[in-house]
């Protein structure tokens, strides 16, 4: 290893000279892409605080401060205050509050809708929204000053106010974004490869892959298009009737070639019970179904399993599923 | 470092050395924490390390004629604690199980994983911790001095009681060995 830059070579401290101090310390043995590794490096290690973590408290320093006194004779003393600390007191002070200020704006208000109930939400923008059953919505508290940006996880009906900005959606790993429209957007992290569906009463939406918008599908009024991770760009529109799009508004079961496990997983929601599927492969098996009112769980379970070859029995809290 | 906290530093040593109590307790305030818990990671015994730490300021008052305001201060006490420390834990190992000491460090990474920090993020400064850990004792020493303390080369140095060029050698030899286990890690992860 060559000694390049002087700086770093013994030099004797003389007094008087000023010593010589080198900010950030870095040794500059490393050029080029190894120096940008390391300055990266050293970056990363800036929070990893030694362990432990713990260091003694003021309390604890002032304790042990008197007890050095004592040892010492040294007569008793106070921290100094003088104006200049007052005003650094007033001026932490201040920052503490301005930083809870901010802070408390920046904590995003949440919204859920439990299992086996729902939720409606009017938003400070005057959209509204109605969260079918283990749906949570989340926002900032300035939502609508600065977007109108929304995070989705489960299902909701959103009647959205037209305005100048942008409603965006983000749900899970799928945008939907709009200006003033009326659509169902059902996107369960859960659901297999994070699938959302989108379904359009009025107006128009845009959907597209999160960090993707070049792959935009836009959807007209009774369209409806879905996305999951496994698919390039979301499924061309294809057509649905208007009152089947959010179903779940009605209290009806609508499904339409879905698999088995998403199925279950939405009765546990509805209904709030627990469905245990013991036969793993049915998880994957699709099925299509309508109910207009199911009003008990036990009527969809068996007719699933009439369907599927499935058998069930009850549980204390829901059904177990085998074959 | 840089040069308020050196004229700071200054300040204070100049202070102490003519009997002003008030600079004695400002660079008390300031030092005693950061220096337990060096102490604590040599000894990994907290009480011991808050004994050697005041022991140390102790010393320093009684010794105040002899300080040079030439030279850090805080090298001086960093210097100091580093010495006892290394003392204590050698005297109590002999008691001990030599292998205590070491395995009450691997217990002791803080878990990282907090509610809201991504896993991966969290998963890597595990994984930087533990790199740091098994780097050779002087290099980790030196990095950790360097690094987590913010003392410079020169302090470090005198702490350690060696050259400035050889804690610029350990420095470059531990930031070597992180970036040769980072470029692995991230090999790996990308193979998966």
């Amino acid at each position: 290893m060559t000694t390049r830059n002087s700086q770093y070579s013994d030099k004797k401290q003389t007094p008087g000279s000023d010593p010589v101090r080198h900010h950030p310390p870095l040794p500059d043995d490393f050029e080029g892409e190894e120096r940008r590794d390391v300055e990266d490096i050293w970056k990363k290690c800036a929070d990893l605080q030694p362990h432990p973590v713990r260091k003694p408290t003021r309390k604890e320093t002032e304790i042990a401060l008197k007890s050095v006194h004592r040892r010492l004779d040294m007569p008793k003393t106070r921290p100094v205050t003088t104006i200049r600390s007052r005003i650094a007191w007033m001026a932490a002070a201040a920052l503490i509050l301005l930083t809870f200020g901010i802070g408390y704006l920046l904590i995003p208000q949440t919204v859920s809708a439990p299992y086996g109930e729902r939720a409606t939400v009017e938003l400070p923008d005057g959209t509204g929204v109605e969260l079918n059953s283990g749906t949570t919505i989340r926002y900032s508290r300035l939502f609508g000053i600065r977007n109108r940006n929304i995070s989705l996880d489960g299902e909701a009906f959103f009647t959205v106010e037209s305005g100048e900005r942008p409603f965006i959606v983000n749900a899970n790993r799928s945008v939907v974004e709009v200006t003033g429209t009326a659509f169902n957007i059902r996107s369960r992290s859960d659901d297999p490869g994070f699938e959302t569906r989108v379904h359009v009463a009025e107006g128009s939406v845009s959907l597209y892959p999160a960090g993707d918008p070049g792959r935009k599908v836009t959807l007209e009024a009774g369209k409806w298009s879905r996305w999951n991770n496994s698919m390039v760009a979301p499924m061309p529109p294809e057509t649905e009737a208007v009152d089947r799009m959010a179903g779940w508004r009605d209290n009806r079961f609508i499904f339409r070639n879905e698999p088995l496990g998403s199925i279950f997983r939405e009765i546990e929601r509805r209904f709030d019970i627990r469905v245990q599927l013991m036969e793993e492969n049915a998880a994957s098996e699709l099925l299509t179904a309508h109910y207009s009112d199911p009003g008990q769980p036990e009527k969809i379970i068996e007719d699933i399993c009439h369907v599927k070859g499935l058998r069930y029995s009850k549980t204390a809290n829901g059904f177990r599923i085998y074959r | 470092m840089n040069n308020t906290d050196e004229t700071e530093q200054r300040r204070l040593a100049d202070g102490i050395r003519k009997s002003d109590q008030r600079a004695f307790d400002e660079l008390f305030r300031a030092m005693y924490p950061r220096l337990v818990r060096f102490a604590f990671k040599i000894t990994r015994d907290w009480n011991a390390s808050c004994d050697i730490t005041q022991d140390i300021f102790v010393m320093l008052w009684q010794q105040r004629n002899n300080i040079d305001p030439d030279r850090s201060i805080h090298s001086w006490l960093y210097r100091s604690v580093r010495n006892r420390s290394y003392n204590y834990q050698r005297d109590r190992r002999n008691i001990a199980d030599p292998e205590m000491a070491d395995a009450l460090t691997d217990e002791s990474y803080p878990a990282d994983v907090l509610v809201n920090e991504d896993r991966q993020e969290a998963l890597l400064k595990r994984k930087f911790r533990e790199w740091i850990h098994a780097l050779p004792l002087r290099q980790r020493e030196t990095f950790e001095l360097s690094r987590f303390e913010g003392l410079c080369h020169q302090e470090i140095a005198a702490v350690m009681d060696v050259s400035v060029k050889t804690v610029n050698n350990h420095l470059t030899a531990a930031l070597k060995q992180l970036r040769m286990r980072y470029k692995a890690y991230r090999q790996a992860s990308q193979d998966q």
